[in-house]
């Protein structure tokens, strides 16, 4: 058990950042004064853990980059509900409009129909998505801990009301394809917030 | 700008274990026992003061023949300085909040 714990502060000196491997090389010194192997294994696998999230933290800017683009996508995503809903409530509140007002393209009166017969009911839905976003996008910029909460709220809230449109749906349908990176940027920045804390005391 | 923070328990409860014998050098291990702190956290606690400034270290020779020299770490000057001034709980055991 103590030649796998020098092993494994091998191995964490190979992760750790150059500049810091001396604190590793410390950590493998220590470890001919422990008392036991169960006890070196434990200090081994702390070298470890100590090393990996070194790494982590020096990739923080890449993970800051990340938590700016989700951000930014979010506030794409909230004009895009933003831009449906008053898309919609123009329509709606003009019920004279024909497809002959809007142009003559090929998919105008079913656009037209689609917007004239959304349900009061999913299109107050766009405006609190809308605002999830814009708000989940604030509070990822400021690290607070309740963004991604909100962003997976906003995130529900769209799918739901995307997939209740199996139809002619293009509003939403760039507003949720944007949604989609956001999905795997969201590891990232989770990633970068669960490092030990190595940061100033 | 850099954000000030106050520190954390972890950091504080192993700043005054080293100011309980701020000349003496500490090791490692008898750190991690004195504070109870798991060695994945001591470690980058020791190496963050280390680099703030509060925190020498040097290899020592061992006691022992047939071992490999030890790393050991006191507080400076500017690290005593710091841990004597922080400010310590009232007699219920509650942190003084800021005013």
């Amino acid at each position: 058990m103590t030649r796998l714990a020098a092993r494994l502060l091998d191995h964490a000196l190979k992760i750790m950042p150059p500049a810091r491997r001396d604190w590793i090389r410390a950590m493998q010194a220590e470890l001919a004064y422990l008392p036991d192997p169960p006890v070196a294994l434990l200090f081994a696998l702390g070298g470890v853990w100590i090393s990996y999230a070194w790494r982590i933290v020096e990739t923080m800017s890449l993970a800051r980059v990340a938590r700016w683009t989700l951000a930014a996508c979010a506030l794409v995503c909230a004009g895009g509900y933003g831009l449906a809903t008053a898309l919609m409530i123009s329509i709606k509140s003009s019920p004279g409009l024909t497809p002959a007002d809007l142009g003559s393209g090929p998919g105008t009166a079913g656009s037209l129909l689609f917007f004239q017969t959304y349900p009061p009911l999913r299109l107050a839905v766009l405006p609190v998505v809308a605002l999830l976003l814009a708000a989940g996008a604030v509070r990822l910029v400021r690290r607070r801990p309740d963004a991604l909460p909100l962003l997976a709220l906003a995130l529900a809230g769209g799918l739901i009301v995307a997939l209740a449109d199996p139809g002619v749906n293009w509003p939403l349908a760039w507003s949720n394809g944007w949604l989609v990176p956001l999905i795997g940027l969201i590891p990232v920045w989770w990633l970068s917030r669960r490092a030990p804390d190595l940061r100033t005391a | 700008m850099i954000r000030s923070r106050a520190p954390s328990p972890q950091t504080r409860t192993l700043l005054e274990t080293l100011l309980l014998q701020p000349q003496a050098w500490r090791y490692g291990y008898d750190l991690s026992k004195e504070t109870g702190l798991k060695y994945g956290t001591l470690y980058p606690l020791l190496m963050r003061l280390s680099d703030q400034g509060l925190l020498e270290a040097e290899w020592r020779e061992p006691q022992q023949p047939g071992r490999p020299p030890r790393h050991a770490y006191r507080l400076t000057a500017q690290g005593v300085a710091m841990a004597s001034a922080l400010p310590r709980p009232d007699a219920s055991g509650l942190e003084p909040q800021p005013a």
